[in-house]
């Protein structure tokens, strides 16, 4: 049941379904729509004839389009705010409230607005709200409160919003008679289609027309359906055409997600976008009631919904005819029917909250609630804008057509010319097997041109000619601006008399008009609005609208959410294979670039005291491993690490330093040699990717005679890292046949040995922690197992994990720097206090030129020097990036790159890197912490808080 | 390839079946070798039959052609270990194990084109990506070597990628193949 008062009978196109009733509330009062309405559709059923105000004036507004386009229809539904009533569908329950409304929406304090309105002109607020500048707060305020649009709830719950490609022979956009021919003309050429349709039915503007109109539509749709070639998208808008046809389509109404950016490379792309009926400007134009005449046919149509009682029409085509047949066959009385092909016009319309009478042009008044104009149209030519294509406007049919787009872009339907029904299919037809032979010569030479693809039969085609018959153009009048001013942009309240205006202050180039007075700028995106305003600058200067000519259209087509432009969040997450062991075992993760690593296990300290005093064990599988194979593998070692390698010992295990052509460190590490031509190199976790790629920059661009091969295995191996002074008797346990003696396997050395069973391990004697430790690098598949094995053997060691935390202590008592965190982009490795490690009698290696002149370059270079600090006070940690000043002043000497407390020598240490001038042992600096606090701090001597001469690590 | 009576343990998750027309399965635990030749090589002759973007099954080996002069072996343990046995390996030649370096997933059936066209920008079209091709692609921006290898006239595509993205491209795979469901 529903007794909606403007419900009307059953109409024969009409797309409700009158057996589901939908319940809703519109600004607080219930109603009933059916399922199929819109939500202005269902509103409008119910009798009301206001839906919004307008952003500055706060005029009443009512039905201008009756759809997606329709500026008047901007809808609040729980926290989502801007839904266009006008297009979404009701749903039941849902809670429709009007925007920026105070009180209400029948009586709005900011409309007073509109009694200073001549005030409001264009440019009035860079006018007014430019000085002084230190009232910009204030400003700022009063125009958030006037600010239009709905309310975000910013505790809204995250909602999916998806994302998919495809590649398709013929992307069509736009789902009229044009679009459906030539969507099954393409796929039966054999093309795979893809159709899209900016309104939830297929059909266009047969839809809303007479029986034969929908006879047609009937089967054309059925056709396209019918044909497995065919994907067809409704709800969705092609809101992009870039490079090559990549397009972008916003695809809405998913049953699993709000929306989906769809990612299309379409071989081909036709343009079926249709027209869009376009405003008169006039006085009273934007009252409730008056409406175009599409809207009032699609309010009849589709939604059996009588759009008035009384109607004046004004009518410059034959649509505008129909719309009188319509409107009388809804049993709307026509009062009036001025027609502009006679000389007819419309002076204003007037009435306090909608239309109440319309004065004619002869200035005689009829009284009426409803004035509905068809008076001409805006070819929406946006997607060939952006394809490279500027229209051109023709002044006999009073609209834009296309120019020259590319040989890949082909325009069809109203867009391209005008005829009937009939010639439009045809021309459809026609565009759709041009699209399809021309996308097929296309495939061919993809297909050619992909090795993995299968080869084409036959000889390379030729490129297919356009041989279609063009459509007419019909004569039309030129209708812009009656004889009275009205709003040209309704979405952000502008003015005929504000673009006269801009001009007069100078700004008369239409993009300037544009920006300066903000029409067409709104969420039509010029739809309806950017051929007026063109009309209207180009009468204020008395030229032709050709000579002024028009804004360029840039994606988006359509307004576009940002949770479509962001799409399914695909952000990569590595794990260890032993991240489900620490997680089941207290740990806690951290983020470390795309890894999940394990900064404790709930005690810090003492995990530091456990591997100072026993064993303990680290997960360091996402530090940076690299297989380096070949015989000129030391070539290029040398090449990308600034010391020598060419003597490395089977066996041995090096430190290098990389550094890139600015001779900036940017990575570090060690390296070994497993066998003659293999050597594994470990990088920092951050910066493996980072040295994969640099080295193959090398190898590929440099040094291709190099007889080298890289193969990344990070994730390949568990690293497991076994530090402390019962390190060495826990691995005794778990490896055979390997001498764990520092004369058989000393620091800096590497084995391959079995651990706990598992062949293949690669053992490394290497530390980070300050204590004796080994590194075992376990084949990834078993890393679970062998540390379990190495638990449950070192239980009476006293063994126990410990996170990057706990090791980020040890390397600071150490004094080990980090890249990254010790070093920034400036900083050169004398920085680092390892200058002497580089070798510049090699004849090349990366940064070699910028580091002979950092080390040893004419004049004094006053590199940064990273220094131990000690702060004054033992308890007070400054925090890392704490500035390091000249006492008593604000000029900055240095900084805290790392600081801790160390439970080891239960004191605050630091890293800092400072000017040279300071760097000397025992020098006192200031400190600023983040509270402005100033502290002391002094330089220690020496590299290491803790073992200075590395017994423990070498024991 | 580690010799131990042990098994060794995947990072892939559990692929709950869901929908009709596809099923992803965790292929991890098959043997995965690069193989990597100079064009001057002995080695690059005996595998130039197996030209970039192409693959071929040799007994129950895949071999596909991932990156000019690399093959990549995909098998039970004991086949891929006797296929690379058979190289000559003299010259500039390189064999890296990358068993555990790689986890591999197979998407397998009707739908399975179009649940990778969720997350890969390749064409995944018959004519472009036929049986046997491989290509290497951002699936859920992983980079993966992708290899389609249709199993008794089923779609059927083999992903091999760090094994380190294993749990990540389990839960993206896991939340697409909902929209397949039946």
């Amino acid at each position: 049941m529903n007794d909606a008062p403007h419900r009307l009978p059953h109409q024969p196109g009409e797309v409700i379904d009158r057996d589901t009733p939908v319940r809703f509330s519109w600004n607080g009062r219930r109603m009933t729509g059916f399922a199929g309405d819109t939500i202005a559709s269902a509103i409008s059923s119910n009798g009301k004839r206001i839906f919004s105000r307008s952003m500055k004036y706060h005029r009443p507004r009512g039905l201008l389009t009756a759809d997606y386009w329709d500026p008047n229809l901007f809808v609040q539904i729980g926290p989502e705010p801007n839904v266009r009533a006008g297009h979404r569908l009701i749903a039941d329950g849902m809670q429709v409230k009007p925007q920026n409304v105070w009180p209400s929406l029948g009586f709005d304090v900011k409309a007073a607005n509109g009694l200073v309105g001549r005030f409001l002109t264009a440019g009035f607020y860079y006018k007014t709200f430019m000085n002084p500048a230190s009232l910009w707060p204030l400003y700022e305020k009063v125009l958030a409160t006037f600010a239009p649009g709905g309310e975000i709830d910013l505790d809204a719950p995250h909602e999916l919003y998806d994302q998919r490609y495809a590649h398709v022979d013929v992307l069509i956009a736009g789902g009229g008679p044009a679009g459906l021919s030539a969507a099954v003309a393409a796929a039966e050429r054999g093309a795979s289609v893809m159709l899209v349709e900016h309104n939830h039915h297929l059909g266009g503007h047969l839809r809303w027309g007479d029986p034969d109109d929908l006879a047609l539509s009937n089967e054309l749709v059925q056709a396209v359906r019918s044909n497995e070639r065919i994907e067809v998208l409704t709800d969705s808008t092609v809101t992009g055409r870039y490079e090559d046809n990549w397009c972008a389509i916003n695809q809405r109404t998913l049953p699993h997600a709000v929306e989906r950016l769809v990612k299309v490379r379409a071989k081909s792309l036709i343009v079926a976008a249709g027209l869009i009926e376009r405003p008169l400007v006039f006085e009273g134009n934007d009252h409730p009631g008056v409406m175009l005449g599409g809207a009032a046919r699609r309010l009849i149509n589709l939604y059996a919904v009588k759009p008035g009682e009384r109607a004046v029409v004004l009518t410059a085509n034959d649509e505008g005819d129909k719309t009188v047949a319509a409107l009388e066959r809804a049993g709307v009385e026509i009062a009036q029917v001025v027609d502009a092909r006679r000389g007819e016009a419309v002076h204003s319309a007037s009435g306090s909250k909608g239309v109440s009478s319309v004065t004619l042009g002869d200035r005689s008044k009829v009284s009426a609630d409803l004035l509905i104009t068809s008076i001409g149209w805006t070819a929406p030519t946006s997607l060939l804008n952006m394809a490279g294509d500027r229209p051109v406007y023709n002044p006999s049919a009073a609209r834009f057509f296309p120019d020259a787009p590319p040989e890949t872009v082909l325009v069809t339907g109203g867009l391209a010319g005008d005829g009937s029904v009939e010639q439009l299919v045809a021309h459809g037809v026609a565009t759709g097997r041009l699209a399809a032979d021309r996308a097929a010569v296309i495939r061919y030479r993809l297909q050619t041109l992909t090795p993995r693809a299968i080869p084409p039969e036959g000889s390379d085609p030729d490129w297919p000619a356009d041989a279609r018959t063009p459509l007419g153009v019909d004569d039309h009048p030129s209708m812009f601006r009656a004889l009275t001013h009205g709003i040209v942009d309704y979405s952000e309240d502008v003015s005929s008399k504000d673009l006269e205006a801009a001009a007069d202050e100078a700004y008369d180039s239409v993009e300037l008009v544009k920006r300066y007075t903000t029409a067409t700028m709104g969420p039509q995106q010029g739809k309806l609005e950017t051929v007026n305003t063109v009309a209207v600058l180009a009468e204020h200067r008395g030229q032709a609208i050709a000579e002024v000519g028009t804004t360029v259209w840039r994606p988006p087509y359509a307004p576009i959410s940002l949770g479509a432009l962001a799409g399914r969040a695909f952000d990569p997450v590595r794990y260890s294979a032993l991240h489900r062991w620490h997680m089941a075992h207290g740990g806690v993760p951290m983020v470390a670039g795309q890894w999940i690593r394990i900064e404790q296990y709930g005690n810090p300290a003492e995990e530091v005291r456990n591997t100072r005093a026993n064993v303990g064990l680290i997960d360091v599988s996402p530090l940076g491993k690299m297989f380096i194979t070949g015989p000129d593998a030391p070539k290029l070692l040398e090449q990308l690490y600034v010391n020598k390698w060419s003597r490395l010992p089977l066996g041995g295990v090096r430190y290098g330093v990389m550094v890139n052509e600015d001779g900036v460190v940017m990575d570090d590490g060690v390296t070994g040699r497993l066998t003659d031509d293999t050597y594994l190199m470990t990088t920092t976790t951050g910066g493996a990717g980072r040295v994969y790629e640099w080295a193959e920059m090398w190898l590929q661009t440099e040094k291709p005679e190099f007889e080298v091969f890289i193969d990344p295995v990070t994730a390949g191996f568990t690293s497991i890292n076994v530090a402390g002074p019962n390190s060495r008797q826990l691995m005794s346990r778990v490896t055979d046949g390997l001498d764990l003696s520092n004369e058989a396997f000393p620091y800096m050395n590497v084995r391959t040995a079995r651990v706990a069973g598992v062949s293949d391990c690669i053992v490394w004697r290497i530390g980070f922690t300050g204590e004796l430790s080994y590194e075992v690098h376990v084949p990834a598949g078993f890393g679970l197992h062998v540390w379990e094995e190495l638990l449950a053997h070192g239980a009476d060691l006293g063994v126990a994990p410990f996170g990057v935390e706990a090791q980020r202590i040890m390397r600071l008592e150490k004094g080990h720097f980090i890249v990254g965190q010790d070093t920034d982009g400036l900083t050169q490795l004398p920085t680092t206090g390892l200058a002497s490690l580089a070798k510049l009698d090699k004849p090349d290696s990366a940064g070699k030129p910028e580091l002979q002149w950092a080390i040893h370059g004419p004049g004094p270079r006053a590199h940064p020097v990273l220094v131990l600090l000690e702060p004054s006070d033992p308890a007070i940690v400054p925090a890392e990036a704490c500035q390091i000043v000249n006492a008593g002043t604000t000029d900055i000497v240095g900084r805290v790159t790392s600081s801790r407390f160390s439970p080891t020598l239960e004191r605050s240490i630091c890293l800092a890197q400072v000017e040279p001038s300071l760097a000397t042992p025992g020098t006192e600096v200031t400190v600023v912490l983040t509270d402005g606090e100033r502290i002391t701090a002094s330089v220690k001597e020496g590299h290491a808080f803790y073992d200075q001469e590395g017994v423990r690590t070498r024991g | 390839m580690a010799e131990t009576n042990l098994k060794a343990v995947s990072q892939v998750g559990s692929f709950p079946t869901v929908s009709p027309t596809v099923r992803i399965t965790d292929a991890s635990e098959l043997a995965k070798v690069a193989v990597k030749g100079a064009s001057s090589t002995n080695l690059a002759t005996q595998l130039a039959a197996i030209t970039p973007g192409h693959s071929t099954m040799r007994g129950t080996v895949l071999i596909g052609s991932v990156r000019p002069g690399e093959w990549l072996y995909i098998g039970p343990l004991d086949a891929v270990a006797a296929a690379v046995a058979d190289l000559d390996l003299a010259g500039h030649t390189a064999v890296t194990d990358v068993t555990h370096a790689r986890s591999a997933v197979r998407i397998t059936g009707s739908s399975a084109a179009d649940l990778l066209a969720r997350c890969c920008s390749l064409d995944f079209a018959d004519a472009m990506f036929p049986d046997e091709a491989t290509a290497t692609g951002s699936v859920a921006s992983v980079r993966c070597d992708i290899v389609r290898n249709d199993l008794e006239m089923e779609n059927s595509y083999l992903l091999v990628f760090d094994r380190s993205y294993s749990e990540y491209l389990t839960r993206i795979l896991n939340e697409l193949v909902q929209e397949f469901a039946g």
